[in-house]
């Protein structure tokens, strides 16, 4: 853990997941799959709050909080992400992570 | 007891559009050894390192019969080119010379040269002919191949796996036949220059992955790196690349280079195909052409490879990190016709030491 924290530094990525890194606000790498992916400002403010234990059921409010849209547009835009994210395999990241 | 530390010959010199290993293990092998000497064994006095100068060429080079010449043909040409060079070793980096090195193996160990091989059995159960059977029988995934002696037999094995079908030469070559229409000419130029059997090997899609390492013979894989391909020339050649560290694929690498005792150098060629394990597509005998990028990054095979030639303890390698990728740079090397005609006309050339700096012309 201690190289891998030594390599986010070297790399200015952040580390918090197993096998997602963040470069910036703008990228996610799978370091295990080699994949990833451009951003957009909610992606990035939903993936880093599942990072901080959110659960996907929270999303739409997290939206309607940050973004200050009514709560049917920011469930809709929730569901959006939220399949985006599942088709990329994004929260199995973190529910591997949490996994006791 | 530490050998002498004598010539090294690499092969597979040729850096074009389907580039071969040899330049990039010269590369990997000055970063720890300055001052080694390296032959370059080539087939053609076109082979791009053979021109220009720098830490990816070679010290002297000769011209090689090319593999269908035969063992006893390139065990004479050795021969011969001992009587120049004090030649230690050899890491041969192509997969179709490796059955002539290992034929000739004993009469290279005679003469005091040495190569790390894959043992025959190891080498056949990884050729594209046996490798179907081989994974089934370990539970790796794989791509559904059949093998073929005749046209009509391609045509029965495309039918049975269905269309698009990729139909793949016994070492090189492969090309995609979408109906029966497409069949022949698929194979035909394939035939000519490789001859039967054809592989005829259902279409898988997705991300591929490299690992490359180096195994002990025992079971075990001394150490590795794997990336996925960013980019893929026309080929199907990574021309670029990215480390990933994956326990999935690290676990199927282990399986086939425990089962196989693989012995030297390896490049596994894994693809993805989304909601589905990596399948192995293929298991090369050699280094790859990305092999200097691990080697830049501190993880260097080549090196360990010649550490256990040397009989020396190898040096601590480190494990490649993911998120370090390569992307390849084509370059225009500088030559004077007189280069090519030597190399050409005698089978022989010998560089300039590489500290001469490269004058222009004006």
């Amino acid at each position: 853990m201690a190289e891998k924290k030594k390599e986010a530094a070297r790399t200015g990525a952040s580390q918090r997941s197993d096998t997602l890194r963040f470069y910036g606000g703008s990228f996610v790498l799978n370091t295990a799959s080699g994949m990833f992916y451009r951003l957009s400002p909610a992606a990035e403010y939903l993936l880093r709050a599942l990072e901080a234990g959110a659960k996907t059921g929270q999303f739409a409010d997290l939206i309607t909080t940050r973004y200050g849209v009514d709560h049917a547009t920011a469930v809709r835009d929730a569901e959006l992400l939220l399949n985006q994210f599942t088709a990329l395999g994004l929260p199995d990241n973190f529910r591997t992570k949490r996994a006791p | 007891m530490k050998r002498q530390k004598k010539a090294v010959a690499v092969t597979g010199l040729h850096r074009g559009e389907n580039p071969q290993p040899g330049p990039a293990v010269i590369a990997s092998l000055r970063r720890r050894f300055p001052d080694l000497r390296i032959i370059g064994l080539s087939y053609d006095p076109m082979e791009s390192s053979l021109y220009g100068q720098g830490a990816d060429h070679p010290d002297a080079a000769y011209l090689i019969p090319f593999p269908g010449a035969g063992a006893t043909a390139l065990l004479e040409r050795l021969d011969m080119i001992r009587e120049k060079e004090d030649l230690g070793f050899v890491i041969p980096c192509l997969d179709s010379e490796l059955e002539n090195y290992m034929a000739i193996h004993p009469q290279l160990l005679e003469r005091g040269i040495d190569c790390i091989l894959p043992a025959p059995d190891s080498f056949k159960a990884r050729g594209k002919a046996d490798l179907y059977d081989f994974c089934r029988r370990i539970g790796v995934p794989v791509p559904m191949t059949k093998l073929a002696n005749n046209p009509a037999a391609v045509e029965r094995c495309a039918q049975e796996i269905g269309y698009p079908v990729y139909v793949k030469g016994r070492l090189y070559n492969a090309n995609l036949a979408r109906s029966r229409a497409d069949l022949a000419q698929a194979y035909d130029e394939i035939i000519k220059v490789w001859g039967w059997p054809l592989m005829v090997q259902e279409v898988l899609s997705g991300e591929e992955y490299d690992v490359t390492g180096v195994g002990d013979g025992k079971g075990r894989i001394v150490k590795s790196c794997t990336i996925r391909k960013l980019l893929r020339t026309s080929h199907g050649k990574g021309f670029a690349g990215i480390v990933v560290e994956d326990p999935a694929i690290d676990h199927l690498s282990q399986r086939i280079i425990h089962e196989l005792r693989w012995d030297g150098p390896f490049e596994l060629e894994f693809l993805k195909v989304p909601g589905k394990p990596h399948a192995l597509m293929e298991i090369n005998p050699r280094f790859p052409a990305w092999i200097d990028f691990p080697s830049q990054i501190g993880c260097n095979l080549p090196a360990l490879l010649l550490d256990r030639l040397l009989d020396q303890e190898p040096q601590p390698l480190r494990t490649c990190a993911a998120g370090q990728m390569f992307v390849r740079h084509c370059v225009d090397l500088v030559g004077e016709f007189s280069n090519f005609a030597d190399m050409a006309s005698s089978g022989e050339r010998i560089f300039k030491p590489r500290s001469v700096p490269i004058e222009s012309t004006p």
